[in-house]
């Protein structure tokens, strides 16, 4: 594990700080908006941000893979069409977000790496600086501790946050994080503060659900042994909103589509599809391969459970941040802490 | 720049029409120097956009060893196909390619070859006879068994004429139902296997065509005693991105863009769907 | 910048928040602390941000010119629209002119569209999708409850004991309503569900009687009559001199036998019903669609008074909308026979009220509705004003259309509908504009501006003021939400609320006078002959609703990439004896004959729907699906009816 330096820098100050370098690229933070819910917004003052929030309904993941983003766009007014690609995002600081997101950030990370490497990704997250704050609030569905998703990380981040009242416990976890932290006037933390910290930690620990345990899911999941039956319960009960996968912080999927802005010019952008949906898979003929909401169910939990998986990205496609528990309209049915606790009760076959 | 999602432009040399709705369109790249320096394999295929339109995916249908230009053979179904129809020599499409995996013509050398295709299938396989035919003599007997609905649903039928004067192969065909000028055989593709002789083990088959047709071919192919990974087919799946980002291909853990579209029966009978 | 508004699709009228990014709307996702959506949307509302920046969207006024639409600039296209319906005034008389509202734009705009139409055009023919849906529901509610309007709340599915499900897919057609009984129903209350067609979560209600379509009065009245005979009724709800005898001829076994189920079936779950302490009734388009409709609300008002399940918490009925704001245009009076503020056209005191503040006079009686507008059309109605509906899907209106001497459309996009018009006036979509809408359970909720109108298109408000004013009024030229103060002095539900209460997530919910449940009962009604029975030539009987998706017209859901993908074509639904006999499977390519057309699409082959009986689910965009059915409608509420006799081949 890398040594990670730790320092104690005033709340009032890195927020001074974060203001500042407002002027010079994007800081998104989590502000409160009208209807009361805390959103992450980019700001100019550091009035705006708040420290009391829960997980933000909308994941983060948003600010590396846009809901809708230009890959580029063409003019065919002239003699032979002109491609022109999606000029390059700009720098942008991440502040505040949970462990949990940037345990998805490095899911991402790894999926959009490899022998096709995704250079837009890529150009976004590479002017990315995330400032993550380990979790002192977690919200009454998150479940991390059972994911290895927080409340607190050792790396991922390029400056980790802890809140430990009038100061930040601040640690560096890469050069983009410690090129902030040497504007600021800091002092080195010492076991004092490790300790207020861990017993934080602990008390984050107990507000989490603890029974959302993965492995005997992954395992029956793995060889096929759940119970056809509980598949098609599912199936039956979900109602094919797509919202588990929209929030997830795991799940990448996208559609590419065209758009024409006048006669002769226009652009391509990809936007977030749901492997939830029927016309995910449904080809021209009309034939789908998963027309049915049970193989489409199946199908969100093989990805994100099956050690086929969990081999090539190197943890499970979920870091445990709740919001499919939110957003799923058949409420406390088919997030995941309720399938792997399904699967874990009733969900598997007999052993021949 | 940002490459992966970016097509390069490629001009329309020739189009021909094949079929009521299927027309095979070759093509070079408009970039002279992009285009001497571009190879494929049998068995990848093209993401070929109609910029305003949308992109899709086709398999090559032209022999890889002839560089300069390449070939997708396309039937007007949708949004892109039925644009494309509409396009005229000289037009340009955006081309992303050679993406995915393709089939084995190195590993297979000195077995007996047996292609079963079925309507639209052959254009794919069509992309691995060929190159085999410059090299007739590294593989056993060569056998072609292709079926279509009807005999004016069947693509390329002047190279069938070719394949069907040459003596070093042998090709059988089929149709479901018959016209006038038909006079062969007359049912499902898999009725021409009575009528060829197979050695299963020293054979390897190659088969493309509509999901029922391929689920009807491995069966009986299973039957006759191929070797499970002897068998290769061909997997389609919506496909949007074509490197593997997108998610649409997934089957099981694998992309079938990526690791696929070639796949042997082995392989296809451990995903987890199908 | 995040935009809270209200979902523009079904009528639960869920709460979500808008995501703009340089005046473009990227992504739309729930509030989390909305009474409705608690967090979540169905797949309509995730990906309700992607019709509005569709490439077909109409920016500019159109006018048709030798059969072409040419551009005009908003001067010309107003007075345009204003001399052509004049001329038809001048001609033929106000009567001769008709108005359609939309059962999407918001409260304001149908006030003023219904004000416009009785007080500037001063003609009786108004009116909205509404009476394809809801009219039953307005006509038989109104005049026992005091409204046309659902007496529950989704928080009562909550509490309720028992909720009876009658002619309606919750999960299909207003998926939260369908979460708030899913989660019902796993918490043990008694969910029972009267419906021919078996839905995804028929399995986890507690029981579903399966009746063939057009029965469904006789099970009604059956329940009714068990109910009396086990004196289950509660003790408030005094029966009405010569019920008993009039229930006498409905026993459960007269409406087993007709409805192919047992009468056992219905005694259970009648008692189940009865029995439970708090019940609220849902019902949608399988009531008010079918033969009898109006009979059959009259029934579950009368099933509600008898078990006393009015007043109270966990108790009512709750009439599914089909549309973000159909509740808005019976509340605004956009219909022939209404008035803002649940009053009949022939309530004299309320007509004196409007003639007053509106400054013209009333008829004393209703003129046409939609389908008497689309019939007449180019004879005795000569002129149409049509805001957002597409008439030529919902109504297979199009030859109608081509009939009129003058068509004014105002859209989004240049429906089957615009395209028949003479002037063409774009209009912007909720996410360019502000007002209030009133969900199926009388929220009234803002929805807010997030971007600049597309173009040059104007909130329907501001089309309607400058129509208006070109056609004499004075109207003040000021934004949609400040009518909302005018909207309501006249609806004095309405007048209780304030622009401030309805702005909050999940807005207020106007309030009704309760009465202490001393309810009076509605008639017992007899069924009637429907019309189009099967017989040896059209042996089945097909029943048409909407789909998952398309409803309606279907023109959103058409423009919205990610929806459109997700339910491509019509299916129709065939039980597997019946597919066995034609030899047909899924996918099959089958045809559809009835007395009045012929339809070709694919099949499903499904357990879904009973032997003998065939339905279809998507409206197709050119109303041919619609077409087969025919002119059957309800001679009292004038609502077409969405079944009839048909013959099954494979095409
Ligand atoms: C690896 C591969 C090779 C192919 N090779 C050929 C070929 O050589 N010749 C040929 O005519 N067709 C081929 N297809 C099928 C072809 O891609 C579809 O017919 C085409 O995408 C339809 O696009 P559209 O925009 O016209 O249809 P639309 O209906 O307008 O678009 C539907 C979308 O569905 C997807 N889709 C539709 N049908 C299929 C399908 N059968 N398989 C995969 N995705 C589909 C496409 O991504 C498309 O964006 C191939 C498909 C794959 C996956
Ligand atoms: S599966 Fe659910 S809990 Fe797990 S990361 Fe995704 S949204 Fe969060
Ligand atoms: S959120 Fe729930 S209801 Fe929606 S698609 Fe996911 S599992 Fe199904
Ligand atoms: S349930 Fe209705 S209001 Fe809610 S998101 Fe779906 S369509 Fe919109
Ligand atoms: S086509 Fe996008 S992952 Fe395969």
């Amino acid at each position: 594990m890398p040594i990670i330096e730790k320092w104690l820098i005033s709340k009032t100050h890195l927020f001074e700080r974060l203001e500042s370098l407002s002027r010079e690229q994007t800081v998104i933070a989590p502000v409160r908006q009208s209807d009361g819910e805390v959103s992450f917004q980019p700001i100019r003052s550091a009035d705006e941000i708040t420290l009391e929030y829960v997980n933000e309904l909308h994941p983060p993941k948003r600010f590396l893979q846009p809901v809708f983003e230009p890959l580029f766009t063409f003019n065919l007014g002239g003699a032979r069409p002109q491609l022109t690609a999606a000029p390059p995002p700009s720098p942008q600081i991440l502040f505040g977000v949970r462990s949990c997101d940037v345990q998805g950030f490095r899911h991402m990370d790894g999926f959009f790496s490899g022998a096709f490497k995704d250079d837009l990704y890529w150009q976004r997250r590479n002017q990315t600086t995330v400032i993550s704050m380990a979790c002192l609030q977690p919200a009454d569905t998150c479940f991390c501790i059972c994911c290895n998703g927080g409340p607190y990380l050792s790396d991922g981040f390029d400056l980790q946050l802890t809140d430990l009242g009038e100061l930040f416990l601040a640690e560096v976890g890469s050069s983009k994080g410690a090129a902030i932290v040497q504007t600021c006037d800091r002092q080195s933390a010492g076991d004092k503060e490790e300790r207020h910290r861990q017993a934080l930690m602990q008390a984050c620990d107990e507000k989490m659900i603890p029974t959302a345990y993965l492995a005997k899911a992954v395992i029956a999941i793995t060889n096929q042994r759940v119970d056809e039956k509980l598949w098609e319960e599912m199936g039956l009960e979900c109602f094919s909103c797509g919202g588990c996968t929209h929030v997830c912080p795991c799940c990448t999927c996208f559609e590419v589509l065209d758009h024409r802005e006048t006669e002769k010019t226009g652009l391509r952008f990809r936007c977030w599809d749901s492997c939830q949906y029927a016309g995910f898979t449904r080809e021209a003929s009309g034939h789908n391969p998963r027309a049915q909401s049970k193989e489409r169910v199946k199908r969100r939990f093989y990805h994100k459970l099956s050690f086929a998986y969990i081999q090539a990205d190197g943890h499970p496609g979920c870091v445990g941040c709740g919001r499919c528990i939110t957003v799923c309209q058949a409420f406390g049915l088919l997030d995941m802490a309720a399938v792997v606790k399904r699967i874990r009760r009733e969900g598997q076959m007999v052993a021949e | 720049m940002q490459k992966l999602y970016l097509p390069q432009l490629a001009v329309i040399d020739q189009i021909v029409d094949e079929t009521a709705d299927t027309k095979t369109f070759t093509m070079h790249f408009d970039n002279p120097h992009y285009n001497a320096e571009f190879r494929y394999l049998s068995g990848q295929f093209v993401e070929a956009s109609v910029l305003g339109v949308g992109e899709a995916p086709f398999g090559f249908c032209s022999n890889p060893n002839r560089t300069g230009t390449f070939a997708v053979t396309v039937r007007a179904i949708g949004r892109v196909t039925r644009a494309m129809h509409a396009m005229h020599p000289g037009d340009l499409l955006g081309i992303r390619a050679p993406l995915g995996n393709h089939f084995p013509l190195q590993e297979v050398q000195g077995y007996d070859i047996l292609f079963v295709a079925g309507g639209i299938g052959l254009p794919p396989l069509r992309s691995l006879i060929e190159p085999m035919l410059d090299m007739r003599e590294k593989f056993g007997r060569f056998t072609i068994l292709y079926g279509a609905r009807t005999p004016a649903d069947r693509v390329y039928k002047t190279r069938l004429e070719e394949w069907a004067q040459r003596k070093d192969l042998t090709l059988l065909q089929t149709v479901d139902v018959p016209d006038e000028t038909w006079n062969g055989p007359v049912g499902v593709v898999t009725t021409l296997f009575e009528r060829t002789h197979i050695d299963p083990a020293a054979t390897v088959a190659f088969t493309c065509g509509p999901p029922v047709m391929i689920r009807f071919v491995i069966q009986d192919l299973l039957a006759m005693g191929f070797p499970e990974d002897h068998i290769i087919s061909t997997l389609e799946r919506y496909m949007k991105c074509g490197v593997g980002k997108c998610g649409h291909c997934a089957i099981g853990h694998k992309y079938i863009c990526v690791d696929g579209p070639v796949f042997s029966w082995r392989q296809i009978k451990k995903l987890p769907e199908r | 910048m995040n935009v809270p508004t209200v979902c523009p699709f079904c009528g639960c009228g869920c709460g979500l928040i808008l995501e703009v990014e340089q005046n473009r709307v990227c992504a739309a996702f729930p509030q989390r602390s909305h009474p409705v959506s608690r967090g979540t949307l169905c797949i309509k509302g995730w990906n309700s941000h992607e019709f509005i920046h569709h490439p077909q969207r109409l920016t500019h006024p159109l006018i048709k010119k030798n059969g072409v639409f040419k551009q005009a600039s908003w001067s010309q296209a107003i007075a345009f629209a204003a001399q052509g319906l004049q001329r038809v005034q001048e001609r033929y008389g106000a009567h001769a002119l008709g108005v359609v509202g939309s059962v999407k734009s918001t409260n304001e705009e149908q006030y003023l569209l219904a004000r416009f139409s009785r007080s500037v055009l001063q003609t009786a023919n108004l009116d909205t999708a509404m009476r394809l849906h809801a009219s039953p529901t307005v006509r038989g509610l109104l005049p026992h409850w005091g409204y046309g309007a659902a007496g529950a709340a989704m928080t009562d599915l909550e509490s309720a004991k028992a909720i009876l499900i009658v002619g309606a897919n919750p999960k299909a057609q207003s998926a939260n309503l369908g979460s708030f009984i899913l989660q019902a129903a796993k918490r043990g209350s008694r969910v029972l569900l009267i419906d021919s067609r078996e839905q995804d979560h028929s399995r986890f209600y507690g029981q579903q009687i399966r009746p063939r379509p057009n029965t469904y009065l006789l099970i009604l009245q059956a329940m009714l009559q068990t109910i009396i005979s086990n004196g289950w009724q509660r003790p408030a709800a005094a029966l009405s001199s010569g019920w008993k005898e009039k229930l006498a001829a409905y026993s459960a076994e007269r409406a087993a036998a007709a409805a192919g189920v047992t009468a056992q079936e219905i005694r259970s779950l009648t008692e189940s019903f009865a029995t439970a302490e708090t019940a609220v009734i849902v019902y949608g388009d399988g009531i008010t669609q079918h033969a009898d409709g109006l009979a059959c609300v009259h029934a579950l008002w009368n099933l509600a008074v008898i078990t006393g399940n009015l007043d109270k918490a966990g108790c009512g009925l709750l009439p599914l909308m089909n549309s973000n704001n159909m509740q808005g245009s019976i509340d605004m009076g956009m219909a022939t026979e209404l008035l803002p503020g649940h009053a009949f056209l022939t309530d004299r005191s309320a007509a004196d009220h409007f003639s007053r503040i509106w400054n013209c006079s009333l008829p004393e009686e209703p003129g046409k509705t939609l389908p008497e507008m689309v019939r007449q059309a180019g004879t005795s109605l000569r002129a149409l004003y049509v805001v957002g509906e597409n008439l030529a899907a919902s109504m297979a209106a199009a030859p109608a259309l081509a009939r009129l001497d003058f068509l004014v459309v105002q859209d989004l996009f240049l429906t089957e509908t615009a395209q028949a018009a003479h002037v063409v006036l774009p209009a912007c979509s909720f996410a360019e504009k502000e007002g209030t809408v009133t969900n199926l359970e009388r929220r009234v909720q803002r929805i807010r501006k997030a971007i600049a109108p597309l173009g040059e298109s104007k909130p329907d408000a501001e089309i309607i003021t400058l129509l208006a004013n070109k056609l004499g009024s004075a109207w003040p030229d000021r934004d949609a939400l400040s009518w909302f103060g005018e909207m309501q002095n006249a609806h004095p539900a309405y007048g209780q609320l304030d622009v401030e209460s309805v702005s909050h997530p999940g807005g207020a919910v106007w309030p009704v006078v309760r009465n202490g449940s001393r309810y009076a009962y509605a008639p017992i009604e007899a069924p009637t002959a429907p019309g189009d029975e099967p017989d040896a030539e059209f042996p089945f009987l097909l029943t048409m609703g909407p789909g998952r998706l398309h409803r309606m017209t279907g023109t959103l859901i058409q423009h919205s990439f990610t929806l459109e993908r997700e339910e491509p074509f019509g299916l129709l639904e065939v039980n597997p004896e019946d597919a066995k006999a034609l030899k047909c499977r899924s996918g099959s390519a089958v045809r559809i004959k009835t007395r009045q057309g012929e339809w070709v699409g694919q099949a499903a082959v499904t357990r879904a729907v009973l032997a003998g009986t065939l339905h279809l689910s998507v409206f197709d965009r050119e109303g041919k699906a619609l077409a087969l059915l025919g002119t059957l409608m309800d001679p009292r509420t004038k609502i077409p009816l969405k079944v009839c006799a048909a013959r099954l081949e494979m095409a």
